[in-house]
């Protein structure tokens, strides 16, 4: 990215600064997270696996939820990290969670390609995300936040933890992707493997 | 994951000191796993397996990078007839990957030489290269996977997990 895309990224990710994070989680394998002011929303219900919710008909159940203004989506892969350690990453999408994986291996003809990581709860990600990011997340306040010049992100927050987010595409598909809740499409600003584009 | 101590930060860069100054020779691909290989003048090849996040850059560009390997060559997936379903990334040469891999590496008119290398407690790995270009090693993942592997001619693999230097 040219030195002006970096400038106007940070220009506009400045605005988490001092924010708290709201939530942090996944749709299927989409990064998700959201950041300060609470907004009501009307949101699609899931039920208990995270499956969109459904009714006799077989329409989607809408429910009233609160969620930050400031969200990010991220293909790309990315990192969560608490001092020195890595506490887990995109990979751990796709590994069981720890008390899983002594009942899974009693079985020897177990493989992880057979694992089915999409319910919600049984992958590593999810667990860690319950250990971590379940309760309330005022303590996560952004302080610092690096863009790099390939739009790599480094979101630090003042309870030591950091969210990196690593562009691995070289295409012009999206890496992750800036919006307000409830704003403007034309607003959204989105991190592709050639660089910066508004939608 | 533990961080890298001191020491094992050490042993690894060592082990990565022989690839200075060593040519580029290739990058393989089979199915998601990426194999970086260098040629010494003598005919030995040492070789960087990755398994975890990857892209090669130059300068502000990122020219070839891991989720390119899921992506249809020529860009064919911008055409609105692109069939998702019938899209097999797996064989050699079907994917953005394989394609940038012949167009900026086995096409290259000039070497790609290591210049530098450098090493965080996270185990990310930049190797720099001569004229420019950049392969960077991203890990991402908790104490539970390998996120690459360094094979010398003669010696033990080393071997990277998240916890450390793993035993072959």
């Amino acid at each position: 990215m040219k030195n002006s895309d970096i400038k106007e990224v940070q220009t506009e990710l400045s605005i988490l600064i001092g924010q708290p994070l709201r939530k942090f989680g996944r749709a299927g394998t989409l990064l998700t997270m959201n950041f300060g002011e609470l907004v009501e929303i009307d949101a699609p219900a899931r039920d208990k696996d995270g499956r969109l919710a459904r009714d006799e008909n077989g329409q989607g159940i809408h429910t009233k939820g609160f969620v930050g203004r400031h969200a990010f989506n991220a293909y790309c892969e990315f990192r969560v990290i608490c001092g020195n350690k890595i506490l887990f990453g995109r990979s751990d999408f796709f590994l069981p969670n720890t008390t899983l994986i002594p009942e899974l291996y009693q079985d020897e003809d177990f493989d992880l390609d057979d694992f089915e990581w999409h319910k919600k709860g049984d992958n590593y990600f999810d667990e860690m995300i319950a250990r971590f990011f379940s309760r309330n997340l005022d303590d996560y306040i952004v302080k610092k936040i690096i863009v790099s010049p390939f739009g790599d992100l480094e979101i630090v927050f003042e309870n030591g933890f950091e969210i990196h987010l690593f562009v691995d595409d070289s295409t012009a598909s999206e890496s992750w992707c800036f919006y307000e809740i409830g704003g403007e499409c034309e607003n959204s600003l989105k991190i592709l493997g050639t660089g910066v584009e508004r939608e | 994951m533990k961080a890298m101590n001191d020491n094992n930060l050490k042993v690894v860069q060592e082990h990565l000191k022989v690839l200075l100054e060593q040519p580029l020779s290739a990058i393989e691909r089979n199915e998601s796993l990426i194999s970086v290989n260098f040629t010494a003048l003598d005919n030995r090849v040492f070789s960087l397996q990755i398994i975890c996040s990857m892209r090669l850059t130059h300068k502000r560009d990122i020219i070839l990078a891991k989720n390119d390997i899921v992506a249809p060559k020529n860009n064919a997936s911008k055409s609105l007839n692109f069939d998702w379903d019938a899209f097999d990334w797996r064989p050699l040469g079907n994917n953005h990957f394989d394609d940038m891999v012949e167009k900026h590496i086995t096409n290259s008119p000039f070497p790609y030489i290591v210049e530098k290398i450098a090493l965080n407690k996270f185990y990310d790995l930049k190797i720099f290269f001569k004229n420019d270009f950049t392969l960077e090693l991203f890990a991402e993942a908790s104490e539970n996977s390998e996120l690459w592997r360094f094979l010398t001619p003669n010696h033990p693999p080393l071997i990277i997990n998240a916890t450390g230097i793993a035993k072959p």
